[in-house]
Protein backbone atom coordinates (compact mmCIF):
# COMPACT_ATOMS: atom_id res chain seq x y z
CA UNK A 1 0.00 0.00 0.00
CA UNK A 2 1.72 3.27 -1.12
CA UNK A 3 2.49 6.19 1.28
CA UNK A 4 0.71 9.01 0.67
CA UNK A 5 1.96 12.88 1.08
CA UNK A 6 0.83 16.45 1.15
CA UNK A 7 2.08 19.26 0.43
CA UNK A 8 -0.24 22.34 1.56
CA UNK A 9 0.00 25.84 0.65
CA UNK A 10 -0.18 27.87 3.29
CA UNK A 11 0.21 31.17 2.15
CA UNK A 12 -1.59 34.09 1.40
CA UNK A 13 -1.75 33.73 -2.08
CA UNK A 14 -3.89 30.75 -1.30
CA UNK A 15 -5.55 31.70 1.43
CA UNK A 16 -8.69 31.29 2.64
CA UNK A 17 -8.53 27.66 1.86
CA UNK A 18 -11.55 27.03 3.42
CA UNK A 19 -12.93 28.73 0.80
CA UNK A 20 -11.39 27.24 -2.19
CA UNK A 21 -12.44 24.41 -4.25
CA UNK A 22 -9.24 22.13 -4.05
CA UNK A 23 -10.32 22.46 0.14
CA UNK A 24 -13.63 20.31 -0.74
CA UNK A 25 -11.64 17.67 -2.45
CA UNK A 26 -9.06 17.59 0.18
CA UNK A 27 -11.95 16.77 2.83
CA UNK A 28 -13.46 14.30 0.70
CA UNK A 29 -9.90 12.66 -0.21
CA UNK A 30 -9.18 12.35 3.64
CA UNK A 31 -12.82 10.95 3.89
CA UNK A 32 -11.99 8.23 0.81
CA UNK A 33 -9.21 7.25 2.57
CA UNK A 34 -10.60 6.79 6.15
CA UNK A 35 -13.62 5.26 4.49
CA UNK A 36 -11.46 2.80 2.39
CA UNK A 37 -9.85 2.13 5.43
CA UNK A 38 -12.52 1.21 7.16
CA UNK A 39 -14.87 -0.97 4.84
CA UNK A 40 -12.10 -2.25 2.35
CA UNK A 41 -9.22 -2.89 5.32
CA UNK A 42 -6.65 -0.93 3.11
CA UNK A 43 -3.80 0.73 4.99
CA UNK A 44 -3.71 4.22 3.48
CA UNK A 45 -0.71 5.75 5.55
CA UNK A 46 -0.72 9.79 5.20
CA UNK A 47 1.74 12.06 6.23
CA UNK A 48 1.67 16.07 5.72
CA UNK A 49 3.63 19.40 5.62
CA UNK A 50 2.31 22.69 5.59
CA UNK A 51 4.63 25.07 3.89
CA UNK A 52 4.33 29.84 2.92
CA UNK A 53 7.77 31.14 2.80
CA UNK A 54 9.26 28.41 4.70
CA UNK A 55 8.43 24.92 5.64
CA UNK A 56 6.13 25.64 8.80
CA UNK A 57 5.56 21.79 9.68
CA UNK A 58 6.06 18.26 8.56
CA UNK A 59 4.23 15.51 9.98
CA UNK A 60 4.48 11.30 8.70
CA UNK A 61 2.42 8.37 9.22
CA UNK A 62 -0.63 10.41 10.89
CA UNK A 63 -3.53 9.13 11.98
CA UNK A 64 -6.49 10.01 8.76
CA UNK A 65 -9.01 11.28 11.54
CA UNK A 66 -6.68 13.69 13.06
CA UNK A 67 -5.77 15.43 8.97
CA UNK A 68 -9.08 17.67 8.92
CA UNK A 69 -8.59 19.24 12.54
CA UNK A 70 -4.83 19.55 11.66
CA UNK A 71 -5.21 21.50 8.65
CA UNK A 72 -7.96 23.71 9.87
CA UNK A 73 -5.65 25.08 12.61
CA UNK A 74 -3.77 26.29 9.64
CA UNK A 75 -6.31 29.41 9.40
CA UNK A 76 -3.97 32.43 9.62
CA UNK A 77 -2.40 33.24 6.29
CA UNK A 78 1.49 33.77 6.28
CA UNK A 79 3.66 35.98 3.92
CA UNK A 80 5.62 34.29 1.42
CA UNK A 81 5.38 31.49 -0.75
CA UNK A 82 8.49 29.26 -1.65
CA UNK A 83 6.67 26.27 -3.43
CA UNK A 84 9.88 25.18 -5.69
CA UNK A 85 11.98 24.88 -2.38
CA UNK A 86 8.85 23.02 -0.45
CA UNK A 87 8.39 20.33 -2.48
CA UNK A 88 12.43 19.69 -3.39
CA UNK A 89 12.73 19.97 0.75
CA UNK A 90 9.64 17.84 1.35
CA UNK A 91 10.37 15.45 -1.21
CA UNK A 92 14.14 14.67 -0.17
CA UNK A 93 12.77 14.52 3.92
CA UNK A 94 10.13 12.37 3.39
CA UNK A 95 11.94 10.12 1.25
CA UNK A 96 14.75 9.64 3.49
CA UNK A 97 13.48 7.56 6.01
CA UNK A 98 11.66 5.48 3.65
CA UNK A 99 12.18 2.21 1.85
CA UNK A 100 12.71 3.43 -2.14
CA UNK A 101 11.18 0.51 -3.44
CA UNK A 102 7.63 1.94 -0.99
CA UNK A 103 5.04 3.25 -3.90
CA UNK A 104 5.24 7.06 -2.43
CA UNK A 105 2.33 10.06 -3.58
CA UNK A 106 3.44 13.43 -3.49
CA UNK A 107 -0.24 15.58 -3.70
CA UNK A 108 0.71 19.10 -3.73
CA UNK A 109 -2.27 21.56 -2.88
CA UNK A 110 -1.07 24.73 -4.11
CA UNK A 111 -1.72 27.43 -6.23
CA UNK A 112 1.84 27.24 -7.34
CA UNK A 113 2.72 31.09 -6.96
CA UNK A 114 6.59 31.52 -6.27
CA UNK A 115 8.23 34.09 -4.67
CA UNK A 116 9.85 32.95 -1.94
CA UNK A 117 12.31 29.96 -2.75
CA UNK A 118 15.65 30.17 -2.13
CA UNK A 119 17.63 27.38 -2.49
CA UNK A 120 16.29 25.76 -5.64
CA UNK A 121 15.10 26.86 -9.04
CA UNK A 122 12.86 25.51 -11.56
CA UNK A 123 15.24 23.59 -13.59
CA UNK A 124 16.98 21.43 -10.52
CA UNK A 125 13.33 20.92 -8.92
CA UNK A 126 12.55 19.24 -12.27
CA UNK A 127 15.48 17.21 -12.38
CA UNK A 128 15.21 16.09 -8.72
CA UNK A 129 11.33 15.22 -9.45
CA UNK A 130 12.39 13.25 -12.44
CA UNK A 131 15.08 11.04 -10.66
CA UNK A 132 12.65 10.79 -7.82
CA UNK A 133 10.39 9.27 -9.82
CA UNK A 134 12.81 6.50 -12.07
CA UNK A 135 14.43 5.55 -8.73
CA UNK A 136 12.43 5.97 -6.17
CA UNK A 137 8.95 5.24 -7.08
CA UNK A 138 7.48 8.69 -6.43
CA UNK A 139 4.33 9.82 -7.91
CA UNK A 140 2.91 13.76 -7.79
CA UNK A 141 -0.35 14.94 -8.19
CA UNK A 142 -1.23 19.01 -7.99
CA UNK A 143 -4.74 20.28 -7.17
CA UNK A 144 -6.06 24.08 -6.87
CA UNK A 145 -3.14 25.73 -9.57
CA UNK A 146 -4.97 27.64 -12.49
CA UNK A 147 -5.53 25.46 -15.86
CA UNK A 148 -2.60 28.01 -17.22
CA UNK A 149 0.36 25.96 -15.58
CA UNK A 150 -1.12 22.94 -16.61
CA UNK A 151 1.67 22.83 -19.23
CA UNK A 152 4.73 24.27 -17.02
CA UNK A 153 3.61 21.54 -14.56
CA UNK A 154 3.75 18.63 -16.79
CA UNK A 155 6.97 19.82 -18.01
CA UNK A 156 8.67 19.35 -14.67
CA UNK A 157 7.30 16.24 -13.84
CA UNK A 158 3.44 16.60 -12.92
CA UNK A 159 1.45 13.25 -14.38
CA UNK A 160 -1.63 13.97 -12.44
CA UNK A 161 -3.57 17.53 -12.39
CA UNK A 162 -6.33 17.69 -10.51
CA UNK A 163 -8.80 20.30 -11.71
CA UNK B 1 -56.60 9.28 -47.07
CA UNK B 2 -57.40 6.71 -48.45
CA UNK B 3 -56.62 3.32 -47.81
CA UNK B 4 -54.42 0.99 -50.68
CA UNK B 5 -56.16 -2.35 -49.20
CA UNK B 6 -54.50 -5.41 -50.48
CA UNK B 7 -56.13 -9.20 -50.55
CA UNK B 8 -53.17 -12.12 -50.47
CA UNK B 9 -54.98 -15.42 -51.55
CA UNK B 10 -53.30 -18.30 -50.76
CA UNK B 11 -54.35 -20.99 -53.62
CA UNK B 12 -54.19 -24.57 -52.77
CA UNK B 13 -51.03 -25.30 -54.54
CA UNK B 14 -49.17 -22.77 -52.33
CA UNK B 15 -47.23 -24.82 -49.38
CA UNK B 16 -48.08 -22.96 -45.87
CA UNK B 17 -44.11 -21.67 -45.29
CA UNK B 18 -44.10 -20.10 -48.77
CA UNK B 19 -47.57 -18.28 -47.85
CA UNK B 20 -46.54 -17.39 -43.99
CA UNK B 21 -42.95 -15.82 -44.87
CA UNK B 22 -44.39 -13.73 -47.40
CA UNK B 23 -46.75 -12.69 -45.17
CA UNK B 24 -44.03 -11.98 -42.26
CA UNK B 25 -41.95 -10.42 -44.56
CA UNK B 26 -44.55 -7.74 -45.69
CA UNK B 27 -45.60 -7.43 -42.20
CA UNK B 28 -42.20 -6.92 -40.18
CA UNK B 29 -40.97 -4.59 -43.66
CA UNK B 30 -44.52 -2.68 -43.87
CA UNK B 31 -44.79 0.27 -41.06
CA UNK B 32 -47.71 1.91 -42.67
CA UNK B 33 -51.29 2.53 -42.20
CA UNK B 34 -51.41 3.43 -45.63
CA UNK B 35 -51.67 -0.11 -46.92
CA UNK B 36 -53.16 -2.69 -45.68
CA UNK B 37 -52.96 -6.29 -45.91
CA UNK B 38 -55.20 -8.96 -45.80
CA UNK B 39 -54.69 -12.83 -45.97
CA UNK B 40 -56.84 -16.14 -46.64
CA UNK B 41 -56.00 -19.65 -47.33
CA UNK B 42 -58.21 -20.96 -50.12
CA UNK B 43 -59.24 -24.48 -50.15
CA UNK B 44 -62.75 -25.16 -51.46
CA UNK B 45 -62.95 -22.33 -53.64
CA UNK B 46 -59.69 -23.36 -55.75
CA UNK B 47 -60.10 -27.31 -55.75
CA UNK B 48 -59.95 -28.19 -59.27
CA UNK B 49 -59.34 -25.12 -60.64
CA UNK B 50 -55.48 -25.53 -60.73
CA UNK B 51 -55.40 -28.72 -62.10
CA UNK B 52 -52.10 -29.45 -64.48
CA UNK B 53 -49.37 -27.17 -65.24
CA UNK B 54 -49.19 -23.93 -67.61
CA UNK B 55 -52.94 -22.82 -67.27
CA UNK B 56 -54.20 -19.98 -68.47
CA UNK B 57 -54.37 -16.56 -66.67
CA UNK B 58 -57.85 -16.63 -66.99
CA UNK B 59 -57.64 -19.60 -64.37
CA UNK B 60 -55.98 -17.68 -61.56
CA UNK B 61 -57.91 -14.55 -62.10
CA UNK B 62 -61.25 -16.39 -61.78
CA UNK B 63 -60.65 -17.37 -58.20
CA UNK B 64 -59.33 -14.05 -56.70
CA UNK B 65 -62.55 -12.48 -58.95
CA UNK B 66 -64.90 -15.61 -57.15
CA UNK B 67 -63.39 -14.46 -53.96
CA UNK B 68 -64.39 -10.66 -54.54
CA UNK B 69 -67.66 -11.63 -55.05
CA UNK B 70 -68.05 -14.37 -52.18
CA UNK B 71 -66.66 -11.49 -49.51
CA UNK B 72 -68.13 -8.39 -51.44
CA UNK B 73 -64.42 -6.81 -51.48
CA UNK B 74 -64.59 -3.47 -53.37
CA UNK B 75 -63.71 -2.82 -56.95
CA UNK B 76 -60.89 -0.74 -55.89
CA UNK B 77 -59.19 -3.30 -53.50
CA UNK B 78 -56.21 -5.68 -54.93
CA UNK B 79 -56.80 -9.04 -54.62
CA UNK B 80 -53.41 -11.17 -55.81
CA UNK B 81 -53.89 -15.19 -55.84
CA UNK B 82 -50.33 -16.51 -54.57
CA UNK B 83 -49.78 -19.75 -56.28
CA UNK B 84 -47.09 -21.92 -57.23
CA UNK B 85 -48.77 -23.61 -60.20
CA UNK B 86 -47.08 -22.53 -63.67
CA UNK B 87 -48.90 -20.41 -66.12
CA UNK B 88 -49.02 -20.59 -70.09
CA UNK B 89 -46.88 -17.41 -70.27
CA UNK B 90 -44.28 -18.43 -67.84
CA UNK B 91 -44.93 -15.19 -66.22
CA UNK B 92 -43.88 -14.09 -62.51
CA UNK B 93 -47.02 -12.16 -62.17
CA UNK B 94 -50.02 -10.48 -64.25
CA UNK B 95 -52.45 -8.31 -63.34
CA UNK B 96 -56.56 -9.27 -64.97
CA UNK B 97 -57.97 -7.79 -67.98
CA UNK B 98 -58.39 -4.38 -68.65
CA UNK B 99 -58.74 -2.32 -65.73
CA UNK B 100 -58.96 -5.07 -63.54
CA UNK B 101 -57.41 -4.92 -60.22
CA UNK B 102 -57.03 -9.08 -59.58
CA UNK B 103 -53.57 -10.56 -59.79
CA UNK B 104 -51.72 -13.91 -59.57
CA UNK B 105 -48.22 -14.04 -58.60
CA UNK B 106 -46.19 -17.06 -59.23
CA UNK B 107 -44.37 -17.71 -55.67
CA UNK B 108 -41.70 -20.81 -56.76
CA UNK B 109 -39.12 -21.79 -58.74
CA UNK B 110 -36.73 -18.57 -57.19
CA UNK B 111 -34.88 -21.68 -55.46
CA UNK B 112 -33.31 -23.05 -58.78
CA UNK B 113 -33.17 -19.89 -61.18
CA UNK B 114 -31.88 -17.94 -58.28
CA UNK B 115 -30.24 -20.13 -56.11
CA UNK B 116 -28.16 -17.42 -53.71
CA UNK B 117 -31.27 -15.72 -53.07
CA UNK B 118 -31.82 -16.77 -49.37
CA UNK B 119 -35.25 -14.27 -48.30
CA UNK B 120 -37.41 -15.97 -51.40
CA UNK B 121 -40.46 -14.14 -49.89
CA UNK B 122 -38.72 -10.19 -50.50
CA UNK B 123 -38.88 -11.67 -54.39
CA UNK B 124 -42.61 -12.65 -54.09
CA UNK B 125 -43.33 -9.39 -51.87
CA UNK B 126 -41.53 -7.07 -54.60
CA UNK B 127 -43.73 -8.81 -57.17
CA UNK B 128 -46.99 -8.31 -55.27
CA UNK B 129 -45.81 -4.52 -55.18
CA UNK B 130 -45.04 -4.02 -58.70
CA UNK B 131 -48.13 -5.23 -59.94
CA UNK B 132 -49.50 -2.50 -57.89
CA UNK B 133 -47.82 -0.04 -59.15
CA UNK B 134 -48.47 -1.15 -62.81
CA UNK B 135 -51.98 -0.98 -62.37
CA UNK B 136 -51.30 2.77 -61.82
CA UNK B 137 -49.46 3.03 -64.62
CA UNK B 138 -52.01 2.15 -67.42
CA UNK B 139 -55.48 1.24 -68.09
CA UNK B 140 -58.07 -0.61 -70.06
CA UNK B 141 -57.37 2.17 -72.89
CA UNK B 142 -54.11 2.12 -73.49
CA UNK B 143 -53.60 -1.99 -73.28
CA UNK B 144 -56.29 -4.72 -73.03
CA UNK B 145 -54.32 -7.36 -71.20
CA UNK B 146 -51.19 -7.86 -69.33
CA UNK B 147 -49.88 -9.68 -72.25
CA UNK B 148 -50.20 -6.77 -74.59
CA UNK B 149 -48.35 -4.37 -72.07
CA UNK B 150 -45.29 -6.98 -71.69
CA UNK B 151 -45.35 -6.63 -75.99
CA UNK B 152 -45.84 -3.46 -76.75
CA UNK B 153 -46.29 -1.18 -73.31
CA UNK B 154 -44.18 1.74 -73.56
CA UNK B 155 -43.12 1.76 -69.86
CA UNK B 156 -41.97 -1.27 -70.10
CA UNK B 157 -37.71 -0.92 -69.97
CA UNK B 158 -35.76 -3.06 -72.94
CA UNK B 159 -32.85 -1.31 -72.20
CA UNK B 160 -31.58 -3.27 -69.00
CA UNK B 161 -32.71 -0.24 -67.11
CA UNK B 162 -32.48 0.10 -62.92
CA UNK B 163 -36.18 0.01 -62.53
CA UNK B 164 -39.30 -2.33 -61.72
CA UNK B 165 -40.41 -2.00 -65.45
CA UNK B 166 -37.21 -3.52 -66.51
CA UNK B 167 -38.30 -6.20 -69.15
CA UNK B 168 -37.22 -9.53 -67.87
CA UNK B 169 -38.27 -12.95 -68.99
CA UNK B 170 -36.36 -15.03 -67.12
CA UNK B 171 -36.75 -15.10 -63.43
CA UNK B 172 -32.85 -15.57 -63.30
CA UNK B 173 -32.72 -11.59 -64.43
CA UNK B 174 -34.59 -10.98 -61.62
CA UNK B 175 -31.18 -10.57 -59.17
CA UNK B 176 -30.30 -7.46 -60.65
CA UNK B 177 -33.80 -5.87 -59.86
CA UNK B 178 -34.15 -7.15 -56.53
CA UNK B 179 -30.65 -5.96 -55.46
CA UNK B 180 -31.71 -2.29 -56.92
CA UNK B 181 -35.48 -2.25 -56.16
CA UNK B 182 -35.76 0.84 -57.88
CA UNK B 183 -38.52 2.93 -59.61
CA UNK B 184 -37.40 5.10 -62.20
CA UNK B 185 -38.17 8.69 -62.75
CA UNK B 186 -40.36 8.24 -65.48
CA UNK B 187 -42.43 5.10 -64.08
CA UNK B 188 -42.51 7.24 -60.77
CA UNK B 189 -44.38 10.00 -62.58
CA UNK B 190 -46.31 8.05 -64.54
CA UNK B 191 -47.17 6.04 -61.53
CA UNK B 192 -48.63 9.64 -60.05
CA UNK B 193 -50.57 10.59 -62.74
CA UNK B 194 -52.27 7.28 -63.12
CA UNK B 195 -53.40 8.52 -59.21
CA UNK B 196 -51.24 6.97 -57.22
CA UNK B 197 -51.56 9.18 -53.86
CA UNK B 198 -47.48 10.26 -53.04
CA UNK B 199 -47.91 9.33 -49.84
CA UNK B 200 -48.75 5.77 -50.75
CA UNK B 201 -45.39 5.22 -53.64
CA UNK B 202 -43.75 6.64 -50.08
CA UNK B 203 -44.76 4.10 -48.63
CA UNK B 204 -43.73 1.35 -51.58
CA UNK B 205 -40.92 2.84 -52.29
CA UNK B 206 -39.37 2.47 -48.65
CA UNK B 207 -40.47 -1.14 -48.67
CA UNK B 208 -38.64 -1.78 -51.76
CA UNK B 209 -35.56 -0.71 -49.80
CA UNK B 210 -36.25 -2.73 -47.53
CA UNK B 211 -36.62 -5.39 -49.88
CA UNK B 212 -33.11 -4.37 -51.62
CA UNK B 213 -31.50 -4.74 -47.77
CA UNK B 214 -33.38 -7.99 -47.60
CA UNK B 215 -31.61 -9.46 -50.28
CA UNK B 216 -28.01 -7.81 -50.31
CA UNK B 217 -27.50 -7.26 -46.89
CA UNK B 218 -29.21 -10.75 -45.76
CA UNK B 219 -26.34 -12.91 -44.85
CA UNK B 220 -23.92 -11.03 -44.31
CA UNK B 221 -23.24 -9.93 -40.36
CA UNK B 222 -22.82 -6.23 -39.29
CA UNK B 223 -19.34 -5.54 -38.65
CA UNK B 224 -20.29 -3.51 -35.75
CA UNK B 225 -22.31 -6.18 -34.06
CA UNK B 226 -20.48 -8.49 -31.32
CA UNK B 227 -18.10 -6.44 -30.07
CA UNK B 228 -15.76 -7.36 -27.37
CA UNK B 229 -15.96 -5.72 -24.16
CA UNK B 230 -12.90 -3.88 -22.48
CA UNK B 231 -13.52 -2.84 -18.98
CA UNK B 232 -10.89 -0.41 -17.80
CA UNK B 233 -10.12 1.16 -14.39
CA UNK B 234 -12.58 3.87 -15.42
CA UNK B 235 -14.18 3.70 -18.39
CA UNK B 236 -15.74 0.65 -21.17
CA UNK B 237 -14.87 0.36 -24.32
CA UNK B 238 -16.64 -1.92 -27.08
CA UNK B 239 -14.19 -3.37 -29.86
CA UNK B 240 -13.79 -5.42 -32.87
CA UNK B 241 -11.28 -7.51 -33.75
CA UNK B 242 -11.43 -7.01 -37.56
CA UNK B 243 -11.52 -3.30 -37.51
CA UNK B 244 -9.20 -0.71 -35.78
CA UNK B 245 -12.06 1.52 -34.00
CA UNK B 246 -13.79 1.52 -31.11
CA UNK B 247 -17.14 2.87 -29.55
CA UNK B 248 -16.57 4.53 -26.42
CA UNK B 249 -20.01 4.92 -23.92
CA UNK B 250 -19.84 7.76 -22.10
CA UNK B 251 -19.65 6.70 -18.63
CA UNK B 252 -18.60 9.34 -15.81
CA UNK B 253 -15.59 9.47 -14.62
CA UNK B 254 -16.46 12.34 -12.21
CA UNK B 255 -16.64 12.20 -8.19
CA UNK B 256 -20.01 11.06 -7.19
CA UNK B 257 -21.67 10.08 -10.45
CA UNK B 258 -20.39 6.91 -11.14
CA UNK B 259 -23.45 5.52 -10.48
CA UNK B 260 -23.68 3.87 -13.86
CA UNK B 261 -20.24 3.09 -14.21
CA UNK B 262 -20.53 1.20 -11.09
CA UNK B 263 -23.99 -0.47 -11.85
CA UNK B 264 -22.75 -1.92 -15.20
CA UNK B 265 -19.57 -3.16 -13.92
CA UNK B 266 -21.32 -4.57 -11.13
CA UNK B 267 -23.53 -6.57 -13.47
CA UNK B 268 -20.45 -7.51 -15.83
CA UNK B 269 -19.07 -9.07 -13.11
CA UNK B 270 -21.63 -10.97 -11.25
CA UNK B 271 -22.40 -12.44 -14.96
CA UNK B 272 -26.06 -13.52 -13.99
CA UNK B 273 -29.41 -11.80 -13.32
CA UNK B 274 -29.27 -9.82 -10.42
CA UNK B 275 -32.98 -9.26 -8.65
CA UNK B 276 -33.31 -6.28 -6.70
CA UNK B 277 -34.67 -8.20 -3.78
CA UNK B 278 -31.03 -9.72 -3.28
CA UNK B 279 -29.59 -6.20 -2.42
CA UNK B 280 -31.61 -5.82 0.21
CA UNK B 281 -30.56 -8.96 2.33
CA UNK B 282 -27.31 -9.49 1.15
CA UNK B 283 -25.16 -6.67 1.98
CA UNK B 284 -22.22 -7.67 -0.06
CA UNK B 285 -23.58 -6.64 -3.42
CA UNK B 286 -22.97 -3.19 -1.88
CA UNK B 287 -19.72 -4.13 -0.66
CA UNK B 288 -18.70 -5.15 -4.40
CA UNK B 289 -19.85 -2.28 -5.48
CA UNK B 290 -18.38 -0.25 -3.19
CA UNK B 291 -15.14 -1.93 -4.34
CA UNK B 292 -15.83 -1.06 -7.74
CA UNK B 293 -16.24 2.60 -6.91
CA UNK B 294 -12.54 2.01 -5.03
CA UNK B 295 -11.15 0.81 -8.07
CA UNK B 296 -12.96 2.70 -10.77
CA UNK B 297 -12.09 6.35 -8.23
CA UNK B 298 -8.58 4.88 -7.54
CA UNK B 299 -7.00 5.87 -3.84
CA UNK B 300 -6.61 9.61 -4.96
CA UNK B 301 -10.14 11.52 -6.13
CA UNK B 302 -9.53 12.26 -9.87
CA UNK B 303 -11.24 15.40 -9.94
CA UNK B 304 -12.27 18.33 -7.88
CA UNK B 305 -16.11 18.08 -6.93
CA UNK B 306 -18.39 20.37 -8.40
CA UNK B 307 -20.52 22.84 -5.99
CA UNK B 308 -23.91 20.42 -7.19
CA UNK B 309 -21.76 17.43 -5.74
CA UNK B 310 -23.17 16.79 -2.42
CA UNK B 311 -21.64 13.33 -1.73
CA UNK B 312 -18.99 11.19 -2.84
CA UNK B 313 -20.51 8.12 -2.64
CA UNK B 314 -24.43 8.97 -3.74
CA UNK B 315 -23.66 6.04 -6.42
CA UNK B 316 -24.21 4.03 -3.62
CA UNK B 317 -27.17 6.00 -1.65
CA UNK B 318 -29.02 5.84 -5.10
CA UNK B 319 -28.44 1.82 -5.42
CA UNK B 320 -29.18 1.34 -2.12
CA UNK B 321 -32.83 3.19 -2.77
CA UNK B 322 -33.27 0.74 -5.87
CA UNK B 323 -32.87 -2.67 -3.72
CA UNK B 324 -34.98 -1.68 -0.85
CA UNK B 325 -38.79 -2.89 -0.70
CA UNK B 326 -41.43 -0.98 0.80
CA UNK B 327 -42.31 -1.25 3.81
CA UNK B 328 -45.97 -1.49 3.13
CA UNK B 329 -45.79 -3.45 0.15
CA UNK B 330 -42.86 -5.79 0.23
CA UNK B 331 -43.53 -6.24 -3.77
CA UNK B 332 -42.88 -2.72 -4.23
CA UNK B 333 -39.75 -0.96 -4.56
CA UNK B 334 -39.51 2.53 -2.39
CA UNK B 335 -37.64 4.20 -6.06
CA UNK B 336 -38.90 3.02 -8.93
CA UNK B 337 -36.99 5.07 -11.00
CA UNK B 338 -34.35 2.11 -11.85
CA UNK B 339 -36.18 1.86 -15.36
CA UNK B 340 -35.03 5.43 -16.26
CA UNK B 341 -31.94 4.58 -14.76
CA UNK B 342 -31.52 1.84 -16.78
CA UNK B 343 -32.80 3.64 -19.85
CA UNK B 344 -29.83 6.58 -19.50
CA UNK B 345 -27.35 4.17 -19.08
CA UNK B 346 -28.86 2.31 -22.50
CA UNK B 347 -28.98 5.13 -23.97
CA UNK B 348 -25.16 5.64 -23.38
CA UNK B 349 -24.65 2.73 -25.65
CA UNK B 350 -26.77 4.03 -28.55
CA UNK B 351 -24.85 6.93 -28.29
CA UNK B 352 -21.68 5.66 -28.70
CA UNK B 353 -22.67 3.29 -31.63
CA UNK B 354 -24.13 6.90 -33.32
CA UNK B 355 -20.55 8.07 -34.01
CA UNK B 356 -20.43 5.40 -36.31
CA UNK B 357 -23.44 6.71 -38.19
CA UNK B 358 -25.09 9.53 -37.00
CA UNK B 359 -27.63 9.38 -39.49
CA UNK B 360 -29.39 6.32 -38.37
CA UNK B 361 -30.39 6.15 -34.96
CA UNK B 362 -32.44 2.89 -35.45
CA UNK B 363 -29.33 1.52 -36.33
CA UNK B 364 -27.12 2.39 -33.28
CA UNK B 365 -30.27 1.45 -30.92
CA UNK B 366 -30.09 -2.10 -32.79
CA UNK B 367 -26.17 -2.42 -32.29
CA UNK B 368 -26.34 -1.06 -28.76
CA UNK B 369 -29.46 -3.76 -27.37
CA UNK B 370 -27.04 -6.57 -26.77
CA UNK B 371 -24.91 -4.51 -24.26
CA UNK B 372 -28.12 -3.22 -22.73
CA UNK B 373 -29.00 -4.13 -19.42
CA UNK B 374 -32.51 -5.98 -19.83
CA UNK B 375 -35.12 -6.33 -16.70
CA UNK B 376 -36.30 -3.85 -13.82
CA UNK B 377 -36.59 -6.04 -11.17
CA UNK B 378 -33.97 -8.87 -12.41
CA UNK B 379 -31.00 -6.62 -13.86
CA UNK B 380 -28.85 -8.51 -16.03
CA UNK B 381 -26.39 -7.82 -19.18
CA UNK B 382 -26.72 -10.61 -22.11
CA UNK B 383 -23.21 -10.63 -23.10
CA UNK B 384 -21.17 -13.90 -23.03
CA UNK B 385 -18.79 -13.52 -20.36
CA UNK B 386 -16.24 -14.62 -23.13
CA UNK B 387 -16.62 -11.40 -25.11
CA UNK B 388 -16.03 -9.75 -21.85
CA UNK B 389 -11.67 -8.51 -20.80
CA UNK B 390 -11.36 -7.24 -17.43
CA UNK B 391 -7.88 -4.59 -16.74
CA UNK B 392 -5.14 -5.83 -14.19
CA UNK B 393 -7.01 -3.76 -11.86
CA UNK B 394 -10.38 -5.67 -11.97
CA UNK B 395 -8.51 -9.25 -12.51
CA UNK B 396 -6.06 -8.53 -9.46
CA UNK B 397 -9.31 -7.96 -7.15
CA UNK B 398 -11.95 -9.74 -8.28
CA UNK B 399 -10.88 -12.78 -10.72
CA UNK B 400 -10.19 -15.36 -7.41
CA UNK B 401 -14.21 -14.76 -6.80
CA UNK B 402 -15.02 -14.48 -10.11
CA UNK B 403 -13.29 -17.36 -12.09
CA UNK B 404 -15.23 -16.07 -15.04
CA UNK B 405 -13.05 -12.91 -16.02
CA UNK B 406 -10.65 -12.61 -18.43
CA UNK B 407 -7.68 -10.43 -18.49
CA UNK B 408 -7.20 -8.11 -21.61
CA UNK B 409 -5.41 -9.50 -24.66
CA UNK B 410 -1.39 -8.53 -24.74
Amino acid sequence: MPYYHILLDVSCSFAPLKEKPCHAWLQAQIAHWIEENDTLQTNHRVGISFFADHIVKQLLFLPLASLPELIASFDEPRIGSSVIDALAKTLSYVDEGMDPMLEKKLIVVSDFEENASQYYDLNRLADMLHDFRRNRHWEYYAVGMQKSYADMLAKIGFDNLIF
Amino acid sequence: MSRIIIHLLQAEDCQDATFQDLLAFIQSNLKSKLIEIHSAKLASETSGYLQGEYLPFESFFSIAEAYRSAHSIRQQDFIFLITETTNEANFFCALGDGDSRVGFVHASAWSTCYADLTHQASATAYLVFSLVLRRFQYSADDYASYMELFIHGKFVHRDHKACFNNYAIDKTFIESQLSSAQICKSCYDLILAGGMESQHLAVIQDFFEKIRRAVTYFDIVDPYAGGLVYVYANHIEIRYRTQNNYATPAFSQATGKMTNFVLYVYLLIMNRPVGLNEWHVDASHYQLMRNIISIAQGAILPHIPSPGDTERFQELNVLKNYGTPDPKDPFVFINTQINKRTNDLNALFENAFLMFNQTDAAWAKSIAEEYCIRGTKDLAVQIDSSRIFYADCWINAFQTTYPHMQALPA
